[in-house]
């Protein structure tokens, strides 16, 4: 009878323990995001802001900061643009939610960048020095679209994705991801390093996120942004 | 024989080119993050820059008042500005010279009709009040308090 109730004790400990509880159940992403770019047009730009993603509500919202305050929002297939309370713009856009690193993250889906849910199928998976190196393939009408994407992973965290031409011979793009946090389960990166080829020149946008915090309820209303008439 | 030893062979080439083949993927994810760090140098400057001035608490609506940093981003290139009061000075200056008589500033901030109809009717108390109004903006440690202010001399 003892033996039970310790046994059930555990049992309830391990069902209540954070790390999985929060992993499994984390709904909301909340972070300050600064991005730096050196554009294809050789120009530096620098955007500042706070982004809010409610995976259960699916809206996308990015307030910026600077260089002009204003708010995009993006949800189901439209893309709206918001600045002193009034609607600048508004336009239709492929739905992105559901393949935005913070639904991926929320959905624990981060590690293969979402590619499972795609018509990419893995390749080959090889172990070189400390990076598991991962090949996916494009199958069905994607061959004629896009090339393959080689992924590496560091310690079981994404480390870097490596994204070719459709012929799968030149390198378009690179992402690295950097300076992981564990917000008790939910584990996202810091920094992300995204670079581009073109015209063998190279192109760079560093995205960093700081303060990043899940299930927020202190800014209800952010994550259910109303569209302003 | 002939077939084993090719067999061999086959085996031992790709035995050596496996890993060989394994290299030229793990090579995909070197990347110079010093080049990169050196490209957007001037980008981290101004990103720290605005962390010790930050903009307005509530960026979905209008600034404070006209001359916040914030509002100058879009006019002033990437690199830090320095001292917004003086690039706003400088702007300030510009628009004393060539609209003296037109109350811009007081639109901007916010009064009655009243009080426009009295600065276009006299050109701005004949220049005076404009170039005194850019100068208390310029220097007042409170330029809330000219937001909304109905007074022909808001000082």
């Amino acid at each position: 009878m003892r033996g039970h109730f310790i046994f059930m004790v555990l049992l309830l400990a391990g069902l209540c323990y954070p790390g999985t509880a929060m992993s499994q159940y984390a709904y909301r992403f909340k972070a300050k995001f600064t991005i730096k770019e050196k554009t294809l047009q050789d120009k530096l730009q620098l955007t500042k802001g706070t982004v809010y993603y409610d995976k259960n509500i699916g809206k996308l919202v990015y307030r910026i900061s600077f260089p002009e305050p204003a708010t995009l929002m993006i949800a189901d297939t439209n893309y709206y643009l918001i600045q002193y309370d009034s609607l600048m713009e508004k336009r239709a856009v492929p739905a992105i939610g559901e393949y935005t690193l913070f639904h991926q993250g929320l959905s624990g889906n981060l590690q293969h960048y979402g590619l499972e849910e795609t018509p990419y199928k893995i390749a080959s998976v090889s172990q070189e020095d400390d990076m598991v190196i991962t090949t996916w393939i494009p199958e069905g009408n994607l061959k004629k679209l896009m090339g393959k994407i080689v992924m590496s992973h560091k310690q079981k965290q994404l480390y870097g994705i490596v994204f070719f031409d459709k012929k799968g011979k030149k390198v378009i793009r690179k992402l690295f991801f950097k300076d992981y946090v564990n917000l008790d389960g939910f584990i996202f990166p810091q920094e992300i390093v995204q670079i581009t080829y073109r015209d063998e020149e190279e192109y760079y946008k560093v995205t960093t996120f700081k303060e990043i915090a899940i299930d927020d309820k202190s800014e209800n209303g952010m994550y259910d942004l109303n569209v302003p008439d | 024989m002939t077939h084993i030893k090719a067999f061999l062979i086959l085996g031992m080439c790709i035995l050596v080119g496996l890993p060989a083949a394994g290299k030229d993927q793990a090579s995909l994810f070197v990347w110079d993050e010093t080049a990169v760090d050196s490209a957007l140098q001037e980008l981290n400057q101004l990103d720290e820059w605005l962390e010790t001035h930050p903009g307005p608490s509530d960026p979905g609506t209008k600034f404070d008042h006209p001359y916040h940093p914030a509002s100058l981003a879009g006019t002033l290139p990437f690199e830090p500005y320095k001292d917004f009061k003086l690039a706003s000075s400088m702007a300030f200056g510009e628009y004393i010279l060539l609209f003296w008589w037109f109350p811009l500033h007081r639109i901007y901030l916010g009064t009655t009709n009243q009080t426009l109809a009295a600065y276009i009717l006299t050109c701005g108390g004949c220049g005076f009040i404009t170039l005194i109004d850019a100068i208390v903006l310029l220097i007042d440690e409170e330029p809330q308090r000219f937001v909304d202010n109905p007074q022909f001399i808001m000082w």
